[in-house]
C-alpha cells in the first residue's frame, strides 16, 4: 500500500514539474509597437509661385482606433479666411482632424486666397495638441510653414514614406525645401526626355522591359511576334532561367531589355527616336508588376514612337489589337522627362527638375547572380536627379559624419556621377542568410541644383520592422 | 600528425590488450553483443541481425558528457554534420547522402517536423539523458520504415524503467562555448529523470533544460556567429509489462527558442526568435496471440509548431515590440499520425512470415506553403519474411506496397537481406534494397513570390528513388569472456534517381519550381577493428566515400566520383581501483573535393574545389566518487576546428576561397556531475 502510494506520489511530482516547466517556457508575443502620429517634416516653405501646400500627418501603421487629432495653429501676420483657407478648416485657432480605422496619412491643405500678396514674413506653426487614445504623438509634433521659399538647415529622423513593403511609391526629396513628394509608381509608363535628346525611358520602378522587334508597323506586330518571348520576357523568367546549372544563352541578351541603370540616355533600351519614321521600330513592352503580394503581372503592350515637331508621338496598343492609340508628348524643359500613362495620356509624376535632389524608389538594376549581368529588381534604391545634382560617398573612416563641414568641401571631389551613385550602396543587400541592413559606415554629400550642399546619412531601413519606410537625417553644410 | 597520433595510440592500446587485466566493469565504446531492435520485432544481437547495425550505448553518451545527440554521432564514420548558421540548426549527411534521406525514429516511431530547405529532422531536439542507445543502420530501410529511410535509419531507443526498482538521476553540466562562459553564455544542462516500477506497471519521467548561450566569436555588438538556443525537454512513460502483453504510452514535449538578434540601426534592431514546440505521443503494444503469432502495434501522433517571431528591440529603452511588417511573422504547424501493425507469424522452424501495415498521415500549414492545410496520406503494406535456408544461411526478402494520396510514390519496393555465417566467428551480410524519399510539404506546396522570384511547389513530383547495395564481412578474431577482438569490412553503393531540385517550371517558365531532375550516387567502404577487455574498449574505423559529381553528366572531362577519406577512433580505458575512466574520441575527415559551376571572365565554367580536412577530437574523464555520485570532465574539439575552408583551383591556378562550412565553434571544456540512486 505504501509503495503504491509512493508510485502515485512520484508520478504526481513528475507531472507537476512538467506542468511548471511548460508554463514557464511558453513565449508570448510582445505588444504591437506604438502607433505614432507625426508631421512628415518640421518646417516647410510656401513659395510665392505656389498657391497651395499640402502637409502630411503620418501614422506608423494603419489606425485601429477612431477619434480626432487636435492641431493648434499659431498664425503670424495671417488672418484665416482673408489670407488663406485650410482643409480641414481652422476653427478659431485649432484644426480637428478625424481619424478612422485604416487611416495611414492625413493631410492639411493650405490654399492662398486669390489676389492676396505675401511679403515672406508670414508663417503658421501647427502643433499637435492631442491624439485619440491608442495613438501617440511622434517625432515631429509641430511644423512651421513659412510663406517664402526656405533653405532647410536639415532635419533629424526624417521618414521616407515609400508606402511599405510593397514599394508602391516613388518618393522625391527636396532637401532644401524639406519636402517629400510621393507618386505611385503605377501612375506612369514611359518617360520622354526634355532638352535636345530624343530618348524614351522605361518605368524602372515597375520592372518594365522593352524588346525591339524588326517591324516598323504596329498593326503588323501580334502574338506571333511574342513566340519564344513568353518564357523569357519577365524578371521572374530571367531569374527562373538562371536557377539551373545550364544557363540558357539568351540570358546574355537580357540587359538590353532595360535602360542603362546609370541613367546614361545614350544607352536606353529603346533606341533614339529617329527623324526618319521608318527607322523607328515597334517595341514589345512588359509593363512589369503591379502592387500586391504577390505582385500581379501587368499586361504586355506594343509601342512605336516617332518624332512630332519638337516632341514625340507614341503609338500604343495591346499586343493583339489591330488598331492603336496615339499620344502626343511635348517637351517641357522645366522637367527632366515628360511622362505618359497609356490610359491617361500625359501625367505629372515627378517635381520640376530643380525641385528635387534624390528619389527613393524600387529600381530595375543589373546584377550578377552567377550567370553574368541580368536585370534584377532592387528595392530601396536612391536615384539622384541627373539635372545638376552631384553626390559623393564618404566613409566614416575618412571623416566622421559629425565632423564633416564646409571646410572639407574644397578638398572634396564629387567624381563621376551616375543616377544610382547612391543607389543601393547605402544598405547591404542581404541574402539567403541575412536581412538587408543599413550600412552605418558611410554617409553622403549632396549638392542640390541651387548649389546648397548637404550631408545626409541613412539611419534605418525600416520602421517597426516594416521595410519601405527608411529614415535619414541631413544637415546643411553650405 | 594524425598518423602519428593514431599509431601511438594503437601501440598503447594493444600493449594493454595483451596484458589483459582481471576485473569487470569497464565502459564500453560499442558492446559487441549489443542488443538491437531496429528492423526486427524481437531484440537480437547486432551480429545476429541481418542488418548492419551500429549501436551507441548510454555508457558512451555518459562518458563523453554529451549534451546533444550530435556530440556523439559527429565522430562516427559515414556521418557528417555542419552548422547552418542562419537557422541555428545543424545539417547531417550519411554515406555522403543528405540528412533528409535519413529517417529518425524514437523507439521505432518516426519523428515529424522536417524543417527548412533541407527538410531535416532536428536530432538535437531530443533529451539525450533519456537515451538508452542510438541504433544506426546505413542503407535503405524503406520496406519497413517507409519514406525517407533511403540513406539509413537512426533509431533512438529510450531508457526503460528498472524492474522492481525506483530510480532517480540528476545531471548538471557546465560547458564553455570555446572561451565564452557565464550566464547565459556557455552551455548549461540540467536534467532530472526518474522511474518507478512495481509488479507489471512502471512509470518514468524526465525533464531537462539545455541552455546554449550562443557563440559570439568575431561577431560585433549584439550579433552572434552561432545563435543562442534554449531548450526545455520533458516526457513521461506509463507502461505495463506482462509476460505475453507489453504496452506503453510515451509523451514527449520539446520547446526550443533560438534567438537571432538583428544589428541595431539608430538603436532599433530587428530581432527574430525561432520557436519550436513538439508534442509527440506514442503508444506501443506487443501481444503474444499464440506461440506462433504476435501482434505489434505502434501508434504515434505529433503536433509540431515552428514560429518565426519577429520583433523590434530598442536598445536604449529595452522596449520590445512585435514587428508589423507583412510576412515577417510566420507559424508553421505540422501534424503527423502514424500507425504501424506487424504480425510476425512463425509458420515453421525455418520460415517466419512478417506481414504488416503502415499508415502515415502528415498535414501542414504556414511556412510559406500555399494557403490552407495540406495533407499527405501514405499507406503501406509490408510483406516480409525470415527464411532459414540452412543453419548458417538466412534470407530476409521484403516488399512494401505503397499508395500515396498526393505525390507519385513507387508502387512497390523490394528488399533482400542475406546473412551467411561462414563459421562461428565469421559472418557475411549482404543487402539490396530500394529506398525512397517523399517530397516534403515544402517541395509540394511552397509558394513564394516577390519582385524577382516566383517559386512554387509541385504536386506532380515523384519520390526520390534509390537502389542500394551493401555487403559486409565481419570476423570475431577473439571472443573470450574477457577479451574480444572484431574486425569487419563493409562496402556500399547507392544510386538515387529523380532527385528533387529547383528548375524552371515546364508549365510556366516564369516560375521556379521543384522538379525531379538530378541523379546521384555514392559508394564507398569502411573497415573497422574493435577490441575490448576489462579495462579497455577500442574501436578504430576507416572509410573512403565517393560522391557523384553532378557535372559529370554534361562534362565527361570531370571525374564521375570525388573521394574523401575518414578515420575515427574511439577508445576508453578504466582504472578499476580508482573508478576512473578516460576516453578519447577522434574523427579525421579528409579533404572533400567537389565540382562547382562558376563564372570566369563572363563564361560559365566548371572547376574543382576542395573542402579542407580537419580532425575532431574529444577527450573525457569520468570518476565515480561513490555509488551515487559521478564526476565528469572533458575537452571537446581539442584541435579548435571552427570553419573548414573550401579552396578552389581556378584554371589560372589561383587559389580562391569559396564556400566555408561551419563545423564547430572551437575548443571547449566541460564539467559535469551525475547523481543517481536506485532503490
Amino acid at each position: 500500500m505504501r509503495k503504491t502510494f509512493s508510485l502515485f506520489s512520484f508520478s504526481f511530482k513528475v507531472l507537476i514539474l512538467v506542468g511548471l516547466i511548460l508554463i514557464s517556457s511558453c513565449k508570448k508575443d510582445p505588444e504591437l509597437p506604438d502607433n505614432l502620429v507625426s508631421f512628415e517634416t518640421n518646417s516647410q516653405g510656401f513659395a510665392a509661385t505656389e498657391n497651395e501646400v499640402t502637409l502630411n500627418l503620418k501614422l506608423s501603421y494603419a489606425a485601429t482606433v477612431t477619434g480626432n487629432v487636435l492641431v493648434n495653429a499659431l498664425m503670424e501676420d495671417i488672418v484665416y479666411d482673408k489670407d488663406i483657407t485650410t482643409v480641414p478648416a481652422i476653427s478659431s485657432t485649432a484644426i480637428s482632424i478625424p481619424i478612422v480605422a485604416g487611416d495611414l496619412t492625413k493631410t492639411i491643405k493650405i490654399t492662398k486666397k486669390p489676389g492676396v500678396l505675401f511679403d515672406g514674413n508670414e508663417s503658421i506653426k501647427f502643433t499637435m495638441a492631442s491624439v485619440p487614445t491608442g495613438l501617440k504623438i511622434g517625432a515631429n509634433p509641430e511644423i512651421k510653414i513659412s510663406f517664402s521659399e526656405i533653405v532647410s538647415a536639415g532635419a533629424s529622423a526624417t521618414t521616407i514614406d515609400g508606402g511599405g513593403t510593397l514599394y508602391p511609391n516613388k518618393v522625391f526629396i527636396d532637401l532644401s525645401a524639406n519636402r517629400m513628394s510621393s507618386y505611385p509608381r503605377l501612375d506612369f509608363d514611359l518617360g520622354f526626355a526634355s532638352g535636345s535628346d530624343y530618348r524614351v525611358i522605361l518605368n524602372a520602378a515597375n520592372g518594365m522591359l522593352a524588346y525591339a522587334t524588326s517591324k516598323n508597323d504596329l498593326t503588323q506586330v501580334n502574338a506571333a511576334d511574342t513566340v519564344g518571348l513568353t518564357s523569357r520576357f519577365s524578371l521572374n523568367a530571367i531569374f527562373s532561367a538562371i536557377t539551373g546549372t545550364d544557363v540558357p544563352s539568351w540570358i546574355s541578351g537580357t540587359p538590353a531589355w532595360i535602360d542603362e541603370p546609370n541613367g546614361n540616355l545614350a544607352k536606353t533600351s529603346i533606341s533614339e527616336i529617329s527623324v526618319s519614321d521608318t527607322s523607328n521600330k515597334v517595341y514589345i513592352i512588359n509593363q512589369g508588376m503591379g502592387v500586391g503580394a504577390p505582385a500581379p503581372a501587368l499586361p504586355w503592350k506594343k509601342i512605336r514612337i516617332l518624332r512630332k515637331g519638337n516632341g514625340y508621338l507614341i503609338q500604343h496598343a495591346d499586343i493583339n489589337a489591330n488598331t492603336f492609340s496615339e499620344i502626343t508628348v511635348n517637351k517641357n524643359d522645366a522637367y527632366n522627362f515628360q511622362y505618359i500613362d497609356f490610359e491617361k495620356g500625359v501625367v505629372t509624376v515627378d517635381p520640376p527638375k530643380d525641385k528635387w535632389d534624390i528619389c527613393w524608389t524600387g529600381f530595375t538594376n543589373l546584377t550578377n547572380l552567377g550567370a553574368g549581368l541580368v536585370p534584377y529588381y532592387f528595392q530601396d534604391v536612391i536615384v539622384q536627379n541627373t539635372y545638376k545634382v552631384q553626390t559623393a560617398q564618404i566613409l566614416n573612416t575618412t571623416k566622421s559624419y559629425e565632423n564633416f563641414g564646409a571646410a572639407d568641401l574644397s578638398a572634396l571631389d564629387f567624381g563621376t556621377q551616375s543616377q544610382i551613385k547612391i543607389g543601393s550602396n547605402w544598405r547591404s543587400g542581404g541574402g539567403p542568410t541575412s536581412a538587408p541592413a543599413i550600412r552605418n559606415d558611410r554617409y553622403y554629400i549632396i549638392k542640390d541644383p541651387a548649389g546648397n550642399v548637404y550631408k545626409l546619412k541613412f539611419i534605418a531601413l525600416d520602421s517597426n520592422g516594416e521595410r519601405g519606410k527608411p529614415r535619414f537625417e541631413y544637415s546643411l553644410i553650405k | 600528425m594524425l598518423a602519428r597520433q593514431v599509431s601511438v595510440f594503437l601501440f598503447i592500446l594493444f600493449s594493454q590488450l595483451i596484458r589483459s587485466q582481471s576485473s569487470i566493469d569497464s565502459f564500453s565504446i560499442q558492446t559487441i553483443s549489443e542488443v538491437v531492435v531496429t528492423g526486427s520485432i524481437t531484440p537480437q544481437s547486432a551480429r545476429q541481425s541481418v542488418y548492419q547495425i551500429r549501436s551507441i550505448g548510454q555508457d558512451q553518451i555518459k562518458l563523453r558528457g554529451a549534451v546533444r545527440i550530435q556530440d556523439v554521432l559527429a565522430t562516427e564514420t559515414n556521418i557528417r554534420f555542419n552548422q547552418d548558421l542562419a537557422t541555428g540548426n545543424s545539417n547531417m549527411s550519411m554515406q555522403g547522402i543528405a540528412g533528409q534521406n535519413v529517417k529518425i525514429l524514437i523507439d521505432g516511431i518516426p519523428m515529424v517536423g522536417r524543417q527548412g530547405t533541407n527538410n531535416e529532422i532536428n536530432l538535437n531536439q531530443i533529451d539525450i539523458n533519456t537515451i538508452a542507445r542510438i541504433e544506426v543502420v546505413e542503407g535503405p530501410m524503406s520496406v519497413i520504415y517507409g519514406a525517407d529511410a533511403l540513406a539509413g535509419v537512426i533509431n533512438i531507443i529510450t531508457k526503460k524503467a528498472i524492474e522492481g526498482k525506483a530510480d532517480l538521476a540528476i545531471k548538471i553540466q557546465e560547458e564553455t562555448v570555446h572561451t565564452e562562459y557565464g550566464w547565459p553564455a556557455g552551455i548549461h544542462q540540467y536534467a532530472i529523470n526518474g522511474g518507478f516500477s512495481k509488479g507489471d506497471v512502471y512509470i518514468k519521467g524526465n525533464l531537462a533544460r539545455n541552455g546554449f548561450g550562443g557563440y559570439t566569436g568575431t561577431a560585433i555588438g549584439r550579433d552572434y556567429q552561432w545563435h543562442p538556443k534554449t531548450q526545455y525537454l520533458t516526457g513521461m512513460v506509463l507502461g505495463i509489462d506482462k509476460n505475453r502483453f507489453k504496452s506503453h504510452y510515451r509523451l514527449d514535449y520539446t520547446n526550443e527558442d533560438i534567438f537571432n538578434p538583428g544589428i541595431p540601426t539608430s538603436s532599433i534592431a530587428n530581432d527574430q526568435n525561432y520557436l519550436t514546440s513538439r508534442w509527440m505521443h506514442q503508444w506501443q503494444s506487443d501481444v503474444h496471440l499464440s506461440d506462433k503469432l504476435k501482434l505489434n502495434t505502434a501508434i504515434g501522433y505529433t503536433h509540431f509548431k515552428r514560429q518565426v517571431q519577429a520583433t523590434t528591440f530598442n536598445e536604449e529603452t529595452n522596449d520590445r515590440r512585435l514587428s508589423i511588417s507583412p510576412g515577417s511573422q510566420d507559424t508553421s504547424v505540422f501534424n503527423g499520425f502514424s500507425l504501424r501493425m506487424l504480425m510476425p507469424l512463425r509458420i515453421t522452424n525455418w520460415f517466419s512470415f512478417l506481414p504488416g501495415i503502415d499508415i502515415n498521415v502528415e498535414s501542414g500549414t504556414g511556412g510559406r506553403l500555399s494557403s490552407g492545410s495540406h495533407t499527405i496520406q501514405d499507406y503501406g503494406i509490408i510483406l516480409s519474411g525470415d527464411l532459414k535456408l540452412t543453419d548458417r544461411l538466412s534470407l530476409k526478402p521484403g516488399l512494401r506496397l505503397i499508395y500515396n494520396s498526393v505525390y507519385d510514390a513507387p508502387a512497390g519496393i523490394p528488399s533482400l537481406n542475406l546473412k551467411w555465417d561462414l563459421n562461428p566467428s565469421q559472418v557475411f551480410k549482404f543487402a539490396y534494397g530500394r529506398g525512397f524519399r517523399a517530397p516534403s510539404l515544402r517541395e509540394l506546396y511552397f509558394s513564394f513570390f516577390d519582385s524577382n522570384h516566383a517559386v512554387i511547389g509541385n504536386t506532380n513530383l515523384r519520390s526520390e528513388l534509390s537502389h542500394s547495395l551493401s555487403g559486409s564481412w565481419s570476423w570475431q578474431i577473439k571472443n573470450s569472456e574477457r577479451n574480444k577482438l572484431d574486425f569487419s569490412i563493409n562496402a556500399f553503393y547507392n544510386t538515387i534517381q529523380d532527385l528533387i531540385n529547383f528548375g524552371q517550371s515546364p508549365s510556366n517558365p516564369q516560375e521556379v519550381t521543384y522538379i525531379n531532375i538530378d541523379h546521384y550516387k555514392t559508394k564507398g567502404f569502411t573497415t573497422s577493428l574493435q577490441a575490448r577487455n576489462a579495462n579497455l574498449s577500442f574501436l578504430f574505423t576507416a572509410g573512403y566515400t565517393g560522391r557523384y559529381n553532378q557535372f559529370n553528366a554534361s562534362d565527361k572531362s570531370t571525374a564521375e566520383f570525388v573521394w574523401s577519406p575518414e578515420a575515427s577512433l574511439s577508445a576508453s580505458y578504466t582504472f578499476i581501483k580508482q573508478k576512473l575512466t578516460i576516453g578519447l574520441f577522434q574523427k579525421y575527415t579528409g579533404k572533400t573535393p567537389y565540382f562547382e559551376s562558376i563564372l570566369i571572365g563572363g563564361a560559365q565554367s566548371i572547376r574543382q574545389s576542395i573542402f579542407e580536412d580537419y580532425s575532431w577530437t574529444d577527450i573525457s574523464v569520468n570518476k565515480n566518487i561513490n555509488s551515487k555520485i559521478q564526476l565528469s570532465a572533458g575537452v571537446r574539439n581539442l584541435f579548435n576546428v571552427q570553419q573548414i575552408i573550401s579552396n578552389s583551383i581556378s584554371p589560372t591556378g589561383v587559389h580562391t576561397p569559396g564556400n566555408n562550412q561551419s563545423i564547430g565553434y572551437g575548443r571547449s571544456g566541460y564539467l559535469g556531475i551525475h547523481y543517481s540512486i536506485i532503490k
